[in-house]
């Protein structure tokens, strides 16, 4: 197994300020990611679907070790990798890349194109000679599929269009070479017509190299097309996951259900029910008792208000639902979403 | 940073402002490195006439330009050879200045935490030096030389480009390129020197341009009061000798001269620093 996290949290600590210290007010915590377990393997794409505020980016940023988790452990060919310092930590970032959501803001406006593909060479301490920084620089912008390379390599990031810039950016992500790359929505701010291509060099990407990826989104129409896996986060915590045709064709947990009634269509004859929950995901530092899904779940019952659901396996297949893969329930809820 | 340099004249030559001022920043420059080569007398050689007498407070001729001292010395080559102490001083002073001004600014804006507390308390210390009678009591206790003059100006000259930088990293390190810096393994080193530095370019030159008009203005004030080096000759030493003389009002040919050269040199400098502070910060334009 590549890439291993089991319980993974991030709890931030709020206002630990004056006030906690005279006992005026108990700090609060955000539980931002909440207990998360998740495999990859080499050549696999898993998708991480949620709504805004559901923790995916925090669980990003704890990947490629830009935050360290509060407990848990995040394995990588077998290695501890939450808390690395120093030269343990650089040799890391070697093998895990991130494409950022915004290619705007994630390309340093001063540099060349140049000099952003080939920096993290630099930065690893390769001891690489400039032109042998230059031709890599030019190699992976091919890969990115930036053609022709040697027209953009000495332009800056603001002559480029936002296509170009996110092609940059996981040219970037790929001059090191890595064996894992943490896309966080990068698709969600590119026009339309520029979308496609960018899942499609990624799946690409994938299947040559043999890499593994993990593709962060809210949007689920473009996870059929690039993901093998698919997990649906609610909350700090993965409510649903297992196959991505599995969990498409037989959704169990009724948020993925609402989620995948609430995926536009292209077809205007299609008619969709509409999605029967409503209000916004509650504030991490409030999780709701039992289920945290229950507020808003149209087919809750006692027992979700003050029973945490346990994970429900079936094959690959998981839900963290009470009903989830029972017969028992599963029309009823049927009927509801 | 040589990119970072053409981009800068580039800007400048675009507005016309900056393009007057950049000549006449090029003439002074031209002057204080050829100046002692044109110039027909040394900066306090005693001048006498034919008939042996020392040529006192002679007004403008065709031999003395812009006449002479009390003391018979010709204001035009002390004109030529003052033009190298100002600039000297003032280029000296300013990078010194924005050096010192930028590092701690970076360290303070991006290790923030206790390195920052610790370098903002130190400024706001030396905010509340007083500008000209440290300089002075400086000079005083330490000898007056060039060296002392332009190490008591970047002492208190620092603590404004500090700021300013700070405040700048401290936005810039929340961006997103800093964090793909640091998944790609960049040390605090590498973001703070190869990422943020080359952002804060534009504030250091600039820095560096009113850097230089203050310390080409301090400098000629220090001359003025009497406290500079009084083996060198400067602008500012040129009015000093002539107010203590008491011949200003005799001899305006020579202070004339030396206050409009300080007037043009800082004028121009404090020009094109506006001129590129005005690209690189568009907000100045909308004010004014």
């Amino acid at each position: 197994m590549m890439l291993q996290i089991k319980d993974l949290t991030k709890h931030y600590l709020l206002g630990e300020g004056l006030s906690s210290l005279f006992g005026m007010s108990e700090p609060t915590t955000i539980r931002a990611v909440d207990g998360i377990d998740l495999n990859l393997q080499p050549g696999e794409v898993l998708g991480l679907v949620g709504e805004s505020g559901c923790g995916k980016s925090t669980l990003a940023r704890l990947l490629v070790g830009l935050e360290a988790p509060s407990t848990g452990t995040i394995s990588f060919n077998g290695d501890e990798v939450g808390f690395l310092k120093g030269k343990a930590k650089r040799a890391f970032h070697k093998k895990v890349q991130m494409v950022f959501q915004d290619p705007y803001g994630s390309l340093n406006p001063q540099h060349t194109i140049a000099e952003i593909v080939s920096r993290p060479l630099v930065y690893q301490r390769l001891g690489l000679s400039r032109a042998e920084l230059r031709q890599k620089a030019l190699e992976s912008l091919a890969d990115a599929e930036l053609q022709p390379a040697s027209r953009f390599i000495d332009k800056f990031p603001h002559e480029l269009s936002g296509g170009q810039r996110q092609r940059v950016c996981i040219a970037r992500a790929l001059v090191l070479e890595p064996e894992l790359i943490v896309a966080d929505e990068p698709i969600s701010m590119l026009d339309v017509s520029i979308k496609w291509g960018i899942v499609q060099l990624l799946k690409r990407l994938v299947k040559k190299r043999n890499i593994g990826l993990i593709y962060i989104t809210h949007d689920l129409s473009s996870v059929p097309a690039i993901c093998d896996k698919l997990a649906i986060m609610y909350l700090g915590k993965i409510i649903e996951s297992g196959p991505c045709k599995q969990v498409f064709a037989a959704p169990e947990h009724p948020y993925t259900k609402a989620l995948l009634a609430a995926t536009p269509n292209s077809n205007p004859d299609v008619k969709r029910e509409r999605p029967k929950i409503s209000g916004a995901i509650p504030s991490p530092a409030n999780v709701p008792t039992g289920c945290r899904f229950h507020p808003r779940c149209p087919a809750a019952t006692d027992i979700c208000q003050q029973t945490k659901p346990k994970p429900v396996i079936k094959g690959f297949h998981m839900a963290g639902c009470h009903f989830a893969h029972s017969n028992h329930r599963a029309s009823e809820i049927k009927g509801v979403v | 940073m040589l990119r970072s340099l053409s981009k800068f004249f580039a800007i400048i030559w675009q507005s016309p402002s900056g393009r007057v001022s950049l000549v006449i920043c090029g003439i002074c420059v031209g002057i204080a490195v050829f100046g002692p080569l044109l110039a027909p007398y040394g900066p306090t050689e005693r001048i006498y006439d034919d008939a042996g007498k020392l040529v006192r407070l002679s007004p403008p001729t065709l031999d003395h330009w812009l006449g002479t001292t009390l003391l018979g010395r010709d204001v035009m080559s002390q004109m030529l050879w003052g033009a190298r102490p100002a600039l000297i001083i003032g280029v000296l002073t300013a990078l010194g200045t924005v050096i010192i001004g930028v590092n701690i600014g970076l360290l303070a804006g991006y290790l923030g935490g206790h390195v920052d507390n610790f370098l903002m308390r130190l400024t706001d210390i030396f905010l509340g030096l007083p500008f000209l009678p440290f300089i002075i009591v400086l000079l005083s206790l330490t000898g007056q030389n060039i060296w002392t003059i332009i190490f008591a100006m970047m002492i208190v000259m620092w603590r404004s480009t500090a700021r300013i930088v700070r405040a700048e990293v401290l936005s810039l390190r929340e961006r997103q390129f800093i964090a793909a810096a640091k998944t790609t393994g960049a040390s605090d080193f590498d973001i703070i020197y190869k990422e943020i530095a080359p952002n804060i370019m534009p504030f250091a030159l600039v820095g560096v341009t009113f850097a230089l008009a203050w310390a080409i203005i301090t400098e000629a004030s220090i001359g003025f009061l009497g406290f500079g080096d009084p083996n060198v000759v400067s602008w500012g030493t040129i009015i000093y000798d002539a107010y203590a003389s008491q011949m200003m009002y005799r001899a305006p040919w020579w202070v004339v001269p030396p206050g409009i050269a300080i007037m043009i040199l800082v004028t121009s400098v404090y020009f094109i620093g506006r001129a590129y502070e005005e690209v690189v910060n568009p907000r100045i334009k909308q004010a004014g």
